[in-house]
């Protein structure tokens, strides 16, 4: 009777094992539910991973840092999410890689914009260059709020203390302090920012890629995956492409005023990603970054951030842009895109 | 024959029978002992270090990655090079501050509404849904309402942990007001006591052991919610280095201001342990 | 001051606990109420002191108070009652604390009453350190120092085990003598009972009815000796004839309380 019962097990076992061999790829996708990610929303929903032998199973996170955490631990394979100070400090003790481009702030497009708060406004706060001795709300210092506010002190030369900077830890506390004025001004992604001001709680100030064009997110792997699973990887990237193309194809318009116009391809791409983001076509429509064609991300950009971090100490003295950037999956560049 | 004068014929009888009849002898077994747990403050040392030398071995061997955990010695490190930086004092007085101010408003406003409910049924029928209904909120959710609310500054990090802090000393303590017994009221009505010394002489003084053991728990929730509290745009704070080292993922940092919270609710469990002997020691 | 139980009856929700008892109590007088568990002997005593609204009837004062009495009637209670955060001192000064006594008179009054009680050496002890009989030595310093017209006391041996309460029993016994106090005396101790009362006053099983009152007519000092022992025999059997068939229907009766 028990060694039936054994032989039955092992049987069992052993054609599982068979199944799992013929059986495509697992692979655990990780990232948070926003427009910038569409691209890898849509090499899901048309099968693109599928294509290339690859079963993806997406996991959402609602902030960039856990994502990061969670490739580095082999909770996730791969990961979809913007680039802070502690993807680098996680980057540098060798645990993850960027291996791909996704979101790139570019002149004419949307996707993360400044705030001012309602009193700030009417007491003076009319555009950009009027930060300075104002409170800026951002989710986490080392994030990429923080260094959206970064870029601009560098860019008009402010005093590194001109604005002070208030972290509040997530979007739903930046978005009650500076609909409240309990901060002057915020930077808010575009699905938020634009609601609340067309609703006249904030006063929009402009947007971040109108001042400063940079690399905010991109395609993470943990270095177990690049090492051990190296054709997974590949795999992946090349369905990413296709879907990055596409993107391209539909979304990188600006029409000559520089306003930011869409293909005729995009109708149809238009629902994918409002199932994806959980968001209408409205909200989605406003939030669209610039997707480079090719995947490719701005590897000099990347060497660019790591340096301001590590110059305020976010990011640790011996993190190097070869230990964070593999530069080996996607063509990538030293100039900014276009 | 009485029945008891046939008892003592039976006993005489077995006694007769017994010592004829030569069976085998016995001492009889110890059974009892144990289950009276000891104090022992070396073993507890002991325990400590070991854990630590446990910790430090398996860090240093590979098994344990700086990513799952960083090594005592890497966090000790840490620790050093916090203190030694200018921002200390700042940090742990921020930190410190909040804590008090939050857990002595918290604290006053619940012993004076848990007394009320103690005493008077129209407090208690009026307030305990609401205390009840306020006990399980999570601040962390309601933060973005306190920003609106109350801004950015100190006021709304202090709400966060007098909030935290008012029902349960309400409770605790309208359950030690409930716990005094009965009788000693009686007893004070009486001898004709007023309602006043009622209240001042017995009611008090006989809630103090509950009341006390109630601020036990508020001062861990107050240490809990600082991290909370320190989410809102806190510069400086124990709250405010422990999410930032969390951020930026430098977990030697975090463990640090972890090991310093837990050290500050020592510090402060110990100076609560110091108030109890000294008002309870009549017990 | 005598005091009258007249026609009290008193209702528990709709459980009848006393019905319709009436008894007079002269001044130096001690009156012993007895009767089987549950009768209402406690809640008499509560209606008589006042901490319980009787369903009706009423009790009666007559007479003034003894000179500077702070608290005519005035409880000694089964479990003690003390403030375990006070001391001795502190337990049988806390009623004196509510009035407004000239310079000394507060001292005065706890020391005495702790002299009585044999318990001036233990003047700063708290109670926790102290013996059962101790402790009631305590509660009966703390009804002293206020002058009582009226002592009531609510079991006050039961709690305490044989020996203690033989030797208290005196104690009580030459502390009546000397203040020459009122009581009245909730036991359920026949020996007790005719050990101190001038009349046992038998209250039946719930609710609880005047049974009867039986005199004892032996001087208190001569109860203890040999020529007493037939008469005390007497008035034992008597009262427990008296309570015997009560007692063991209300045993039966205590589960469907």
């Amino acid at each position: 009777m028990r060694n039936r019962t054994i032989a039955g097990l092992v049987a069992c076992a052993i054609s599982t094992l068979a199944s799992i061999a013929h059986a495509a790829d697992p692979v655990k996708v990780c990232g948070l539910r926003f427009t910038s990610s569409a691209a890898n929303f849509i090499a899901v929903e048309k099968g693109y991973y599928a294509d290339e032998g690859l079963d993806i199973t997406l996991a959402y996170f609602d902030a960039a840092q856990p994502v990061a955490v969670a490739v580095s631990a082999g909770a996730c394979d791969i990961g979809v999410t913007g680039f802070t100070a502690g993807m680098y400090n996680l980057a540098g003790r060798g645990t993850l890689r960027i291996i791909a481009g996704e979101a790139w702030e570019e002149r004419g497009y949307k996707f993360i914009g400044f705030v001012a708060s309602n009193e700030a406004y009417d007491k003076g706060l009319r555009s950009i260059r009027d930060l300075p001795g104002k409170r800026f709300g951002v989710t986490q210092l080392g994030s990429t709020f923080h260094y959206n506010v970064g870029m601009l002190t560098d860019k008009y030369g402010w005093d590194n203390k001109a604005v002070s900077v208030v972290p509040l830890q997530s979007v739903a506390n930046m978005v009650g302090a500076v609909k409240s004025g309990a901060v002057d001004a915020a930077a808010l992604p575009s699905f938020v920012a634009n609601p609340l001001s067309a609703g006249g709680a904030v006063k929009l100030l402009g947007w971040v890629a109108a001042e400063t064009p940079w690399q905010v997110s991109g395609v993470i792997a943990s270095k177990d995956m690049i090492d051990k699973r190296r054709s997974v990887v590949e795999h992946f990237i090349k369905a990413y492409k296709r879907a990055t193309a596409e993107y391209d194809a539909a979304f990188n318009h600006l029409d000559a005023g520089g306003k930011h116009v869409f293909g005729k391809d995009a109708e149809a791409l238009f629902p994918i990603i409002e199932k994806y983001t959980n968001t209408s076509r409205a909200v989605v429509m406003d939030g669209l970054p610039y997707v480079n064609k090719q995947a490719s991300y701005n590897i000099a950009n990347v060497a660019a951030q790591l340096d301001w971090y590590k110059a305020r100490g976010f990011v640790d003295a011996g993190v190097t842009v070869d230990k964070v950037a593999d530069a080996s999956f996607v063509e990538v560049v030293k100039e900014n895109f276009k | 024959m009485s029945s008891a004068l046939k008892l003592v014929q039976d006993a005489s009888q077995r006694n007769s029978t017994g010592s004829k009849d030569e069976g085998p002898e016995a001492v009889v077994r110890f059974r009892g002992g144990g289950f009276d747990p000891r104090p022992n403050a070396w073993i507890g040392w002991a325990a400590i270090i070991g854990l630590v030398a446990i910790w430090q071995l398996a860090a240093a061997s590979g098994y344990l990655s700086p990513l799952v955990l960083p090594s005592p010695v890497q966090v000790g490190s840490a620790l050093l090079k916090m203190a030694a930086a200018d921002d200390f004092t700042s940090q742990v007085s921020a930190s410190l501050s909040r804590v008090a101010s939050g857990w002595l408003i918290g604290t006053i406003m619940g012993l004076i509404v848990g007394c009320a409910m103690g005493v008077f049924s129209i407090a208690r029928a009026g307030a305990l849904p609401i205390v009840s209904g306020l006990y399980p909120i999570p601040m962390i959710a309601i933060l973005p309402l306190l920003i609106v609310w109350l801004g950015i500054g100190e006021s709304s990090k202090t709400a966060v942990i007098v909030l935290g802090v008012f029902s349960p000393t309400v409770i605790s303590t309208f359950s030690a007001v409930d716990n005094v017994p009965r009788g000693l009221i009686r007893m004070g009505q009486s001898f004709g006591l007023s309602w006043r010394s009622i209240v001042l002489k017995i009611i008090l003084p006989g809630s103090l052991p509950g009341v006390l053991a109630g601020f036990r728990i508020t001062a861990a929730i107050a240490l809990i919610l600082l991290v909370s509290a320190e989410m809102i745009g806190a510069e400086y704070g124990i709250g405010a280095l422990i999410l930032l080292a969390g951020n930026l993922m430098q977990t030697d940092r975090l463990v640090a201001g972890v090991l310093l919270l837990s050290a500050t609710g020592l510090v402060i469990s110990w100076l609560l342990g110091r108030l109890e002997k000294a008002l309870l020691k009549w017990r | 001051m005598d005091l009258s139980v007249a026609a009290i009856s008193h209702w528990y929700g709709g459980t009848n606990a006393l019905q319709n008892v009436s008894f007079d109590v002269k001044s130096g007088e001690v009156v012993c109420l007895i009767g089987p568990s549950g009768c209402g002997k406690s809640t008499l005593l509560g209606i008589i002191g006042g901490l319980i609204a009787p369903s009706s009837g009423e009790v009666r004062l007559r007479g003034a108070p003894p000179a500077g009495s702070l608290n005519p009637l005035t409880y000694v209670f089964q479990d003690f009652a003390l403030l375990p955060w006070r001391t001795v001192r502190g337990n049988v000064a806390l009623a004196l604390e509510e009035h407004k006594l000239p310079a000394g008179e507060l001292a005065s009054r706890v020391g005495r009453a702790l002299a009585m009680c044999g318990l001036s050496d233990f003047a700063e002890a708290l109670p926790g350190q102290l013996s059962g009989g101790m402790k009631q030595r305590v509660g009966i310093a703390r009804a002293i120092a206020v002058t009582p017209a009226v002592l009531l006391l609510d079991e006050p041996l039961s709690a305490l085990d044989a020996q203690t309460r033989d030797l208290l029993i005196e104690d009580l016994l030459e502390i009546f003598r000397r203040e020459s106090a009122t009581g009245i005396w909730v036991t359920h101790n026949l020996d007790e009972a005719l050990r101190v009362g001038d009349k046992v006053v038998v209250l039946s099983r719930r609710p609880g009815r005047l049974k009867k009152i039986v005199p004892v007519d032996i001087p208190r000092d001569q109860r203890v000796l040999p020529e007493s022992a037939a008469e005390m025999a007497r008035l034992h059997n008597e009262l427990w004839s008296l309570i015997k068939a009560e007692a063991v229907m209300a045993d039966r009766e205590v589960a469907d309380v």
